[in-house]
């Protein structure tokens, strides 16, 4: 089993998603994350909401409001890779406002206090073991780990010239971790992310776009015995060969860096159609770095990922009950892996993944319900030099999901959502022919003026016998007027 | 303003869109063709003609640690896909008609690279030996965060077949010329190491028969020779310690009066006889030569030992008293160090010695 192409093949699914720049809306998180056929002023196929330009913001996000929403969430069972948690707390308290500037533009701010406690978190001190890189950083023990830190996001777009909208995404997170068991490895994780985009709408109902990301991140871990022992750490090259690391403090520094230049259409041909794409190239690496001074860093390893995305979405109001939509997405990704200081090649991988997906909605009175299928088809080539292992896999993936809403009162409505997936090849936990089953129930009330809005969502993954259960809470209240 | 803007994004982008081309060399296409050849001739024979050595045990040490593998019937290893690295190779075998006689050799530093194919033979000699080896050395010490280290002990073993004497023998920590090549480096080329700090004797002098060592046992010199429980509940018990190094020019050495003792030659070091706790050099010899200012006479020396805590530190001490060096377990974690079996000493402490998890005083686990 190749476990650790995972990471880099889950990403595509992700990647085949639209790609807010916040997270779901909590309607959707509510209905199991339905989204193809649902219309909804978050889910248009406009560059802002499809494919996170932050300048049609000016366009897309015009009423004023704040959102105050805590959330919680736990991860457990025995369905996980070797590096990984056996179970996982993750509470946040979010805070995010949109101010409408009028003709100045719009604002929007969001603050995030994360909170992660990983049990029995499995040797590994990075806080993302399975980053595609050939390289782990671990001691000898399994503990809890935990994280916590700010996630600062700021948005600005205004429209310069008619038709023409400007806009710039910045984000620093910073996460101090902490290992609580031998070797109380400390962590300094911060990553910055800046997105600058322009939109552009010639004619009413077509838009072009563009976006550049960047994204800089730095993990510093410091292992360093609170006993005033040695700490032994192992620096791995591949799954088997490793370099042992003893002293009072033992250290290492990952850094990462991506370049995501994107183009967008979104196009209105007329008011029932709405047909948009995008897509670009993408390039990030990572460099593996030990201290050997005060300011002298040893490169230990680089990696390097470089891949393409390209994905297009269309949604038709059929009638005045029926919502047609359907997506489809594509993504390649080649990395490869070098001991720096010999300059040998000790890994390469390539994926790609190719999905399909449809859904339709039913608009009754009080009430909406929606089904959506859909097939991924992923494709990954492994070849490990140093540990001398070749694997190609080729998975086909399938998922259902059922959902809707309800007006209970005139100020009320339920939400629900159930899925099911099945995997030919699970690329996130490496088990074969696994199935996850998804359910999510949530309410909306109107309260006073402000939305109150509650979503509970849980899902099971399964693969060989072993279960990964995951149940999360989010409430939230949006004010309209602060 | 706004070109301003353009250019430093266009800047951004340039430096994080930049992209390394791949090395044009991959790791895991090395190959090892090994043999061990050695001297098996003995007593009276005047000629001799290396022979293979079938089952040889080959240890392959570099940073990546050690890998063990053993020769086929030809003394032959092949071994595909090592990662590359330069690597310190040691072969050793049983005499194939005596099996009291070791044969064993080295190849230090061979660069073992993908994509090329490392062909040697290594050269085995038959060990000459003293009869008393340093068995043990316990320098980390125990399970604790005071810095509490007094419980070190160094135990030497009679593997001879007879009753040695230690009158007059003289115990060395060589942890000096840093600035000549390290400790135990034979700087000058005068034949002798150089670099000992601490010298401590036992009574008598060298052919005195005053000091038995019987054959097949342990003698335990402690730095002190006290309960050490009674400080650190998971320290040792070194009251029944054979001989305890006292520095007689010190005012707070402990001193146990019913353990004799190995006195301080140099008056001018007034600390007991402490040893790094994960990296030095320690050296018995039998004291016939007492000038210890030009040099330790490698051929007084009885056995001597270096230990470092990774395989990647460079070795000091001349090869021709030991060809590498053992691995050191960590400090404060109540783990000790000594020879894989009473009586191995083929003068290769990567192969002859392995960490414990605990110290054992007076025997052999």
């Amino acid at each position: 089993m190749d476990y650790r192409i995972t990471t880099a093949v889950a990403v595509l699914a992700i990647a085949l998603a639209p790609r807010p720049l916040e997270a779901q809306t909590y309607r959707l998180q509510a209905m199991g994350g339905a989204s193809l056929a649902i219309e909804d002023e978050t889910l248009s196929l406009t560059p802002y909401d499809f494919d996170g330009n932050p300048a049609w913001m000016a366009r897309d996000e015009t009423a004023t409001r704040l959102d105050v929403a805590p959330s919680g969430g736990y991860v457990s069972g025995d369905y996980r890779r070797r590096y990984s948690a056996e179970a996982i707390d993750r509470y946040r308290a979010k805070f995010d406002g949109v101010k409408n500037l009028d003709s100045s533009g719009v604002f929007r701010g969001s603050v995030d206090y994360l909170y992660e406690a990983r049990q029995r978190y499995e040797r590994s001190l990075k806080r993302v073991p399975y980053g595609g890189e050939a390289f782990f950083y671990a001691d000898t023990t399994a503990g809890e780990f935990r994280y916590n830190g700010p996630d600062v996001r700021a948005t600005y777009a205004f429209e310069p010239i008619d038709g023409l909208t400007l806009g710039a995404f910045g984000r620093y997170m910073l996460l101090d971790g902490l290992k609580r068991v031998y070797t109380y490895a400390e962590v300094v994780d911060r990553d910055v992310v800046g997105v600058f985009g322009a939109a552009y709408e010639p004619t009413p109902g077509i838009v072009f776009g563009a976006t550049v990301e960047l994204e800089d991140e730095s993990e510093k871990i410091t292992a360093n015995d609170v006993n005033l022992r040695e700490v032994e750490t192992y620096y791995y090259r591949g799954e088997r060969y490793r370099v042992s690391d003893r002293g009072s403090t033992s250290e290492q520094r990952i850094r990462k860096t991506r370049f995501e230049p994107r183009a967008q259409i979104h196009w209105r041909p007329f008011e029932d159609l709405e047909l948009a794409a995008a897509g670009g190239p993408a390039h990030r690496n990572t460099i593996v770095e030990i201290p050997t001074g005060l300011i002298i860093e040893y490169e230990e390893g680089y990696a390097s990922f470089d891949g393409v995305e390209a994905k297009a979405a269309a949604r038709w109001r059929a009638t005045e009950r029926v919502t047609a939509g359907a997506r489809v997405g594509y993504e390649q990704t080649a990395s490869w892996s070098k001991i720096s200081d010999r300059d040998l090649l000790i890994w390469e991988w390539e994926t790609d993944a190719i999905g399909v997906e449809g859904g339709f909605a039913y608009e009754g009175d009080g009430f909406l319900a929606t089904i959506e299928a859909g097939a991924t088809m992923r494709n990954a080539d492994s070849t490990k030099y140093i540990d001398r292992r070749f694997v190609s896999i080729s998975s086909t993936d399938v998922r259902f999901l059922a959902a809707g809403e309800i007006a209970v009162t005139e100020n009320a409505v339920a939400r629900a959502g159930v899925g099911y997936e099945t995997f030919e090849h699970d690329f996130l936990y490496g088990g074969e022919d696994a199935t996850a089953l998804r359910g999510a129930l949530g309410a909306e009330l109107d309260v006073g003026g402000s939305d109150l809005s509650l979503a509970f969502q849980f899902d099971r993954r399964e693969s060989g016998g072993k279960t990964r259960d995951r149940v999360a809470l989010i409430v939230a209240i949006r004010l309209w007027t602060f | 303003m706004n070109v301003r803007i353009i250019i430093a994004v266009g800047a951004l982008a340039l430096a994080y869109g930049c992209a390394e081309d791949p090395p044009t060399i991959h790791e895991g296409e090395t190959r090892v063709e090994l043999t061990v050849v050695g001297d098996t001739s003995v007593y009276d024979t005047t000629t001799s003609t290396p022979v293979p050595l079938a089952g040889a045990e080959f240890t392959f040490a570099s940073e990546y640690g050690k890998q063990f593998y053993v020769a086929d019937e030809n003394g032959r290893v092949v071994i595909d896909g090592l990662p590359s690295s330069f690597y310190n190779v040691a072969a050793r075998a049983r005499h194939p008609e005596f099996e009291f006689i070791l044969l064993a050799g080295n190849l230090n530093d061979a660069p073992i690279i993908s994509g090329s194919t490392l062909i040697d033979t290594i050269e085995a000699r038959q060990i000459a030996n003293t009869g008393v080896e340093i068995h043990e050395i316990y320098a980390g010490g125990p399970d604790n965060n005071f810095f509490y280290f007094y419980d070190q002990f160094i135990e030497l073993y009679n593997y001879s077949g007879e009753t040695k004497y230690l009158d007059g023998w003289i115990v060395y920590r060589v942890s000096g010329n840093r600035d000549e090549g390290g400790p135990g480096f034979d700087a000058g080329a005068d034949d002798d190491i150089d670099g000992a700090i601490y010298i401590f004797k036992f009574p008598g002098e060298p052919g005195e028969k005053n000091i038995p060592f019987p054959p097949d046992s342990y003698v335990v010199l402690a730095q002190d020779a006290v309960d050490h429980r009674n400080s650190i509940s998971t320290s040792i018990d070194l009251t029944n310690a054979d001989w305890e190094f006292y520095n007689q020019y010190s005012s707070t050495d402990i001193d146990n009066p019913n353990v004799p003792n190995l006195s301080n030659l140099r008056s001018e070091k007034t600390v007991d006889f402490m040893i790094n706790l994960v990296s030095d050099v320690i050296v018995v010899s039998n004291g016939e030569d007492a000038v210890w200012e030009d040099g330790i006479d490698i051929e007084t020396i009885v056995d001597a030992l270096e230990y470092q805590s990774k395989t990647y530190l460079l070795k000091t001490l001349d090869p021709r008293v030991d060809r590498s060096f053992a691995l050191s377990p960590p400090k404060y974690t109540g783990q000790s160090m000594q020879r894989t079996e009473p009586g191995n000493d083929t003068n290769d402490g990567l192969l002859d010695w392995e960490q414990i998890p605990f110290p054992t005083p007076g025997y052999h686990k």
